[in-house]
């Protein structure tokens, strides 16, 4: 053995060994409470979306068609903020509300309360979006296949990655190096790492959605089942033990940090489901907007704030 | 601090997981320890960090070259994935020991060794986690390893060494995820890797790697030698059953009519049984080559 | 096993998978006794529940000839209704359905269907259910299949995923029986059965509807790569545990063939539902082979499980 040392050798076996230890594995059983099913919070509405949470667990949401945006507090209260459609809702950094509009070709924040309007960027078809720590915007425009970076300072804009058939989704790794978005006419979620200056690299279809069985399908040995193309992969979220959370025409998609899928949870409607988020007092309900109607289910996870600083170990996860 | 961390998981895993369930008292035999007068392969570490079919990852791999390497001869290849667990010499498979032996004994042919890590995408800031690309490289369906370990890695070592195109004289292997990874390799190349050696393979749907059995069924039989090592206390969690897939894909390659071997133990998801049993499953693996 | 296969893939029916014609059941018997695989033991056993007793009110069986299927377009199919003696239109009655029907409702078969119902039902060991027992379509325009389990639409209408075929069941037989009869909407109180790609079919059919049925009654369930039905699972291990109740019956003699392994797929089958907490039972013996003899037999049990904590 000349060029490497016994005692090196032997080292690597031992770090060898973490293959198994390297990605925990995270059942659904992990997320769920038993007997927590999903709960009506909201219906009567025509088109909800748009999914998010305050720093106090207060849970917002958008009717597409109304226009509003509303506040839920977590005694089910519910405010009118806004009469303004919003695609997608994040807070931002600055405590701003950042809304997607698309239908008017811009990014506007709101200043809550009052919700006193500054336009951030325009010229741009904004679907959903994050706002991290840095206040660094990331928008999906799904018409371009892009993802588009806009620095809310200036509201320069710059295309982040362009190719996924249709990007829709987007979200954060609890500690903001991962960048994630769904693809809504493909079956992938697509991971990037997320550099310095707000550049995406190292793009990977990370996590692999499922999709429904096309019942009219015909394959070409005419005995195996079509899927279909779509996953219909929409609004996500993540939590702070690193799972990311999808919104598909099956219902929830939810991954472990590796990109393993743990699970799925059905809908809890017929109707299509364009968005989850996390919120409440200990952000462990996990919403769900459809269609006409919002639904939440209390879980074990704790989802992710990305105007808060990631914490600053690992949080065990419960089993 | 890093490896002190990674040590800790280690300590954890043995005492929480199922990796001590079952009786597992397997051992090494002789042709896991250096033998008096049986010459020693050289070993030489590398690291990649330029991939463009995974972007962004960083990885080590090590290349064992047997003393009996004759650069007028091309030698069969042997691509480990996980390599960093197989190239250990004092680890659960010592696999280079395990080569200089049965080769010594001609009991398998004058192999290189190519022991492959996974990749991790490492953070951009301090304070992030990389990305391990361990899952999606090993447990995804499809040629995109076999195409990274044809065209990225290979074109390196073979620069270096001479070794055999012959599918028959090339073999890959791997552990847990690796096993199935490896299989992948070969059903999506059969014409450049003939032999598999699985070990607790993840026949299992981590990344819809249940499939398998039924794809065996349905497709035209491939020139893949097949071993199979599995533990009756192996994993039974969200991603499947590991005995049961692994004993479903043997019944697939039974029906398919390929040569294969399952070795069924009563170990966990460990590598002890696994690298036990490695000259022996060498040697079935390698049986009848270049004869 | 490797004979049993060549049995399998010689049939003419393979295409579609029949249980097992008179001609396979015979060459079957045949393989077994040369290969000395034969165990007396692999027969069906009759247990009183199967036997007509004395006392026991006597339900009826009404017969539906070539109905006309909309979600299955250009097929025709028989089926029949089974109504309790014990039925009274102002509470509404449980209810059963019977893929493959006229296996089930036959009275010398391995089922006897009205026979174990009217014990059971007697007994107040089931609730007073109405049993609807069909078979599989097939093409109007081809002649009547001489073997029953060889109609041409039965592989696509069971082992096919999806909903259609619950959608067949919700959308055209539920409906046509409730002109007559009361059937309970509540989901606990449907039940749904099936042999070989009936096995699956009734799994399916809760699987996309737990909303209509909770209980599933399987046995040598096709779990195999016929159309796609191998995933069940993967998909059952990473999903939100349904509320359904589930019964699997299975032999080591079922077939391993180009589909898959039935009794490796069964075993699958049960290891996922226990991994998610549903609540199920199997009855997995050695021996048999790809026929109801066992199933049969222990038929009166599962129903008694599948049952027991409903409101008789």
């Amino acid at each position: 053995m000349k060029t490497l040392t016994h005692w090196t050798l032997t080292l690597l076996g031992w770090v060898g060994l973490t293959y198994a230890a390297a990605a925990q594995d995270m059942p659904l059983s992990m997320l769920l409470l038993e007997g927590e099913g999903w709960q009506v919070v909201s219906e009567g509405h025509g088109f909800v979306d748009g999914p998010c949470a305050d720093a106090k667990g207060n849970f917002y949401f958008s009717d597409m068609r109304k226009p509003a945006i509303y506040r839920v507090a977590p005694d089910g209260q519910m405010t009118t903020l806004v009469e303004q459609p919003a695609s997608g809702l994040k807070f931002g950094p600055d405590g701003r509300l950042y809304a997607c509009q698309g239908s008017k070709k811009r990014l506007v924040a709101f200043e809550l309360p009052g919700g006193k309007e500054t336009v951030i960027a325009e010229d741009i078809q904004p679907n959903d979006l994050v706002v991290t720590l840095k206040g660094h915007i990331y928008i999906t425009e799904t018409g371009k296949k892009q993802v588009t970076f806009i620095d809310p300072k200036t509201g320069a804009q710059k295309a982040a990655d362009v190719g996924i058939t249709a990007p829709n989704g987007i979200t954060l790794s609890p500690d903001q190096g991962t960048l994630a978005v769904s693809d809504f006419r493909g079956q992938y979620v697509w991971a990037f790492r997320i550099e310095k200056d707000g550049s995406l690299s190292a793009k990977e279809p990370y996590m692999t959605m499922r999709t429904e069985v096309d019942v009219n399908g015909k394959s070409e040995d005419g005995r195996s089942p079509v899927y279909k193309p779509s996953s219909n992969g929409d609004g996500m979220t993540t939590d702070m033990q690193g799972r990311y959370y999808v919104a598909t025409s099956l219902g929830v998609q939810v991954y472990d940090p590796t990109g393993r899928m743990s699970g799925v949870l059905p809908k809890p409607s017929d109707k299509a489901m364009t968005s989850v988020g996390f919120a409440g007092p200990e952000m462990e309900y996990l919403y769900a907007t459809c269609a006409d109607k919002v639904f939440r289910r209390k879980t074990k996870a704790r989802g992710a704030l990305y105007f808060l600083p990631p914490p600053p170990a690992p949080v065990p996860v419960k089993r | 601090m890093k490896h002190l961390r990674s040590l800790s998981v280690v300590v954890a895993l043995l005492l929480v997981s199922p990796v001590l369930r079952g009786a597992e008292d397997y051992k090494f035999g002789p042709d896991s320890f250096p033998q008096a007068a049986v010459p020693a392969g050289t070993i030489e570490k590398f690291s990649w960090k330029t991939s463009t079919l995974y972007p962004g990852t960083e990885r080590d791999y090590w290349v064992y070259v047997p003393k009996q390497y004759d650069e007028a001869k091309p030698a069969c290849l042997m691509v480990f994935l996980d390599g960093a667990s197989y190239v250990s010499t004092n680890g659960q498979f010592r696999t280079p020991t395990v080569f200089d032996n049965l080769i010594h004994k001609k009991e398998m042919p004058v192999t290189i060794g190519v022991f492959i890590n996974p990749g991790n995408i490492p953070p951009a800031e301090p304070g992030q986690k990389g990305r391990s690309n361990r899952s999606y490289e090993y447990d995804s369906l499809g040629d995109l390893n076999v195409r990274f370990i044809l065209e990225e890695i290979l074109p390196v070592v073979g620069k270096q060494w001479n070794l055999t195109k012959d599918p028959a004289g090339r073999a890959t292997a791997g552990i847990s995820s690796g096993g199935i990874g490896a299989f992948t390799m070969a059903w999506e190349r059969p014409n450049e890797f003939g032999r598999v050696l699985s070990q607790i393979g993840s026949f299992t749907n981590i990344r819809g790697g249940h499939v398998y059995p039924a794809l065996i069924r349905k497709t035209e039989k491939k020139a893949i030698r097949v071993f199979l090592q599995e533990g009756s206390n192996d994993l039974d969690n969200l991603h499947g059953h590991w005995p049961l897939s692994n004993q479903d894909m043997a019944a697939a390659l039974k029906f398919a009519k390929y040569e294969h071997q399952l070795v069924m133990g009563d170990g966990g998801h460990s590598g002890k049984h696994g690298g036990a049993i490695l000259p022996d499953s060498l040697r079935w693996l390698w049986q009848g080559y270049g004869k | 096993m490797n004979s049993l296969n060549t049995v399998f893939s010689r049939t003419p029916l393979a295409g579609c998978y029949p249980l097992v014609s008179r001609a396979a059941a015979s060459i079957l018997l045949a393989v077994f006794a040369a290969g000395g695989m034969a165990h007396a033991a692999d027969e069906f056993k009759a247990t009183p529940y199967h036997e007509v007793q004395a006392g026991v009110p006597v339900g009826t069986i009404t017969k539906y000839t070539n109905w006309t299927s909309t979600v299955f377009t250009n097929t025709v199919r028989d089926w029949w209704v089974y109504v309790p003696a014990q039925y009274r239109a102002e509470r509404p009655a449980c209810v059963m359905v019977f893929q493959d029907g006229h296996d089930y409702v036959a009275p010398k078969g391995s089922w006897r269907v009205p026979i174990v119902f009217d014990n059971l039902i007697a007994k107040g060991e089931m609730p007073v259910t109405i049993a609807i027992l069909i078979n599989p379509g097939h093409n109007p325009a081809s002649p009547a299949p001489k073997n029953p389990w060889g109609v041409s639409n039965r592989s696509y209408e069971y082992d096919s995923l999806g909903d259609r075929y619950a959608r067949f069941l919700l959308e055209e037989i539920l409906p046509e029986v409730s002109k007559k009869y009361s059937l309970t909407t509540d989901p606990a109180g449907r039940a749904i059965c099936g042999a070989s790609s009936g096995g699956i079919c009734s799994f399916t059919v809760g699987w996309e509807r737990p909303d209509q049925f909770r209980k599933v009654l399987s046995t040598i369930g096709s779990f195999t790569n016929i159309r796609g039905g191998h995933v069940y699972p993967a998909l059952i291990r990473k999903t939100e545990r349904k509320p359904l109740r589930v019964f699997l019956e299975d032999s080591s003699g079922d077939v391993d063939n180009q589909f898959g392994s039935w009794w490796i797929a069964n075993q699958q089958m049960a290891a996922a539902l226990k991994f998610q907490g549903y609540d199920y039972k199997t009855d997995f013996v050695e021996g048999y082979g790809h026929n109801s003899k066992h199933g049969g037999s222990i038929f009166p049990d599962a129903l008694k499980w599948l049952w027991r904590d409903y409101a008789k």
